[in-house]
């Protein structure tokens, strides 16, 4: 601000930028429109399909249609809902097996010193270079041998697991940062370890653990091979492996998109309600892999 | 009483081994976290390794030596697969890249701050979208190959095309298709990451430029690209690493076909697992990417330090 009272007393040329602004800021401003237009056509379609009858789907397949025809919501509930369900419970349990094993093996690597603590923290970082594709046939044989075949354990562990190095890392980071002098008065004050672990460092890292939450749940949310190959009965399957046989059963029985479009429109929701009241965290947990470059 | 005696027992015991007894505690916190690590994290690469070099057929596994490996670099179909991973990734990475700079870019330059949140909203809301509800989205309603197709729709309006295309289910449309699967490829948490970047240019250099009447191409050339580097730098490890292993489209709806058009490595190696039930020979694939990974992280790693050594 100081900057350019200073120039613009030297060079008033400046000034009239405002006006050339406008004829730019105008077309920043159309391009973003478009760009975003475009990036929201698959998202329109599902919502304006969403709430068409098997009629106007045929007659007026991508133009907003009156009335909105509600039931198919009704019907897509019905269909999807238990699905989505599953889905709820292992998102649910990979998030806070997740969480547990990530915070305490980050308190233990950062509140204790012990012989090659430095070696394992870099082995499990190690992980990261390990591809999925080349775990994923002796992780389904492992699954097998364990009894976890149709078993919702047999998706949650694997994919809490996989959340552990980057997890470790974001909190080591973090507890790191919190003040040492903290954690000592406690011990002084015989605290015991769980004390400090419980009513310091985690209701001190609740944002992080959002984030590192969010992370998890978002991994779960979207899996789709593991959940295919352990679950194959249908009262335990996700909504990510149903959807398609869901969709295709429907549309050529009916030939309408309506109900199947529905059940993604309420798939979609809980996702889009958690980030709305916890964008900050979502986006931190989101991006949070580039933090570490 | 015999529970303290245990215990001063047990702690000596320990300390005579060399353990602090706060060691032998930060062991026992993260000894949950380890379990779990080696169980599902560890063993199964291990497991891989080792079983590239049998012919495991998901029940019993022999030894075979290298002859996994000497098939995979005759199978023509795995070197096709390949290829077609290659291009699938470098051009999704070219594109992708492209657009997310340009909308940071004129999220940047907006003036309009009030609507900026708002266009972030919308940005973002696509990567929330479950990934399979997308995909099915482009195979069902958008790609669909029908005449009443969106596409299709469209471009028989504009009298571009007679017949309706084949998009997902024809040989010569098919990579095309999955390429532009995801136009304008801008939704997600990208464009924020680039965002920062821009944001992060010192008031002092985009100051010295205006005054030099630099014009916005030049600006773009010659300040932002450089300042943008390392988040390039990071998108293009994450793209290459994501992209080669990336299988979902095939997953879900072109199963690596018709004939084969579609197939990349990660496809191929569910698909020779459980459909011929060649465990070992998929697994050879598995390291054969894993080994190529590898070596191009380390590469790169190595290539970005030396860069930055001459800054």
């Amino acid at each position: 601000m100081t900057n350019g009272i200073v120039l613009s007393g030297v060079m008033p040329v400046i000034r009239p930028k405002k006006k050339r602004m406008t004829a730019g800021q105008i077309a920043v401003l159309v391009s973003l429109v478009i760009l975003l237009v475009l990036t929201l056509v698959p998202i329109y379609l599902m919502l304006i399909k969403s709430v068409k009858t098997i009629d106007q789907g045929i007659h007026q397949p991508y133009s907003i249609t009156f009335p909105f025809n509600w039931a198919n919501y009704k019907l897509a509930w019905l269909n999807v809902s238990p699905y989505i369900l599953n889905t709820v419970v292992i998102s649910a349990l990979t998030t806070a097996f997740a969480v547990i094993l990530c915070s305490t093996m980050a308190f233990g690597f950062t509140r204790f010193k012990f012989p090659g603590r430095e070696v394992v923290f870099m082995v499990v970082l190690a992980l990261t270079m390990i591809p999925g594709v080349l775990t994923l046939l002796p992780q389904y044989e492992l699954i097998n041998q364990l009894g976890l075949m149709n078993n919702p354990m047999g998706v949650v562990l694997p994919l809490a697991a996989g959340q552990i190095p980057l997890g470790v890392m974001l909190l080591r980071t973090f507890y790191s940062g919190l003040p040492g002098d903290l954690f000592e008065a406690a011990e002084l004050d015989g605290a015991s370890q769980f004390y400090r672990f419980f009513k310091i460092a985690l209701p001190l890292s609740l944002p992080i653990m959002a984030t590192l939450g969010l992370t998890a749940w978002m991994a779960a949310w979207n899996d789709l091979i593991l959940s295919t190959l352990v679950l194959s009965w249908d009262e335990l399957q996700t909504f990510t492996v149903a959807l398609g046989g869901f969709t295709t059963d429907y549309y050529n029985k009916t030939h309408s998109w309506g109900v199947p479009l529905a059940g993604y429109v309420i798939c979609s929701l809980p996702l889009i309600i958690i980030f709305s009241f916890t964008s900050r965290q979502f986006v931190s947990g989101l991006t949070s892999g580039a933090f570490k470059m | 009483m015999t529970d303290t005696a245990n215990k001063t027992v047990k702690r000596s015991w320990l300390r005579s081994h060399g353990y602090k007894p706060k060691g032998f505690w930060g062991l026992m916190w993260i000894l949950p976290g380890i379990v779990m690590l080696l169980l599902f994290s560890y063993y199964p690469p291990i497991r891989a390794i080792l079983y590239s070099f049998t012919d495991w057929n998901g029940e019993s596994a022999i030894w075979n030596g290298f002859s996994n490996y000497v098939a995979l670099f005759k199978d023509t179909l795995f070197w096709k697969a390949f290829l077609n991973s290659v291009v699938l990734t470098l051009t999704g990475m070219v594109l992708g890249n492209v657009m997310t700079i340009l909308l940071a870019e004129l999220l940047h330059n907006s003036r309009f701050k009030k609507t900026s949140s708002i266009f972030r909203f919308f940005f973002i809301l696509p990567c929330l979208v479950p990934g399979i509800v997308t995909m099915l989205l482009w195979a069902n309603i958008i790609f669909a190959a029908s005449d009443a197709g969106l596409m299709n729709t469209v471009l028989m309006k504009l009298h571009l095309i007679k017949e309706p295309l084949t998009w997902y289910y024809g040989t010569d449309t098919v990579l095309y298709s999955l390429i532009l699967t995801g136009f304008p490829w801008v939704g997600g948490t990208s464009f924020l990451i680039y965002l920062a970047g821009l944001q992060n240019i010192p008031e002092s250099v985009v100051e010295a430029a205006r005054l030099d009447g630099i014009s916005t191409f030049k600006r773009l050339i010659h300040i932002d690209f450089p300042y943008l580097l390392g988040q390039l730098k990071y998108f293009l490890i994450l793209g290459v690493i994501g992209g080669i292993q990336n299988y979902n489209l095939q997953f879900m709806i072109t199963k690596g076909g018709p004939n084969y058009s579609s197939m990349v490595p990660g496809y191929y190696i569910y698909y020779q697992a459980f459909n011929y039930g060649k465990f070992g020979y998929a697994c050879s694939v598995g390291v054969f990417l894993f080994v190529l990974l590898l070596a191009f992280t380390i590469f790169t790693n190595k290539r970005m330090r030396t860069t930055e050594d001459i800054q």
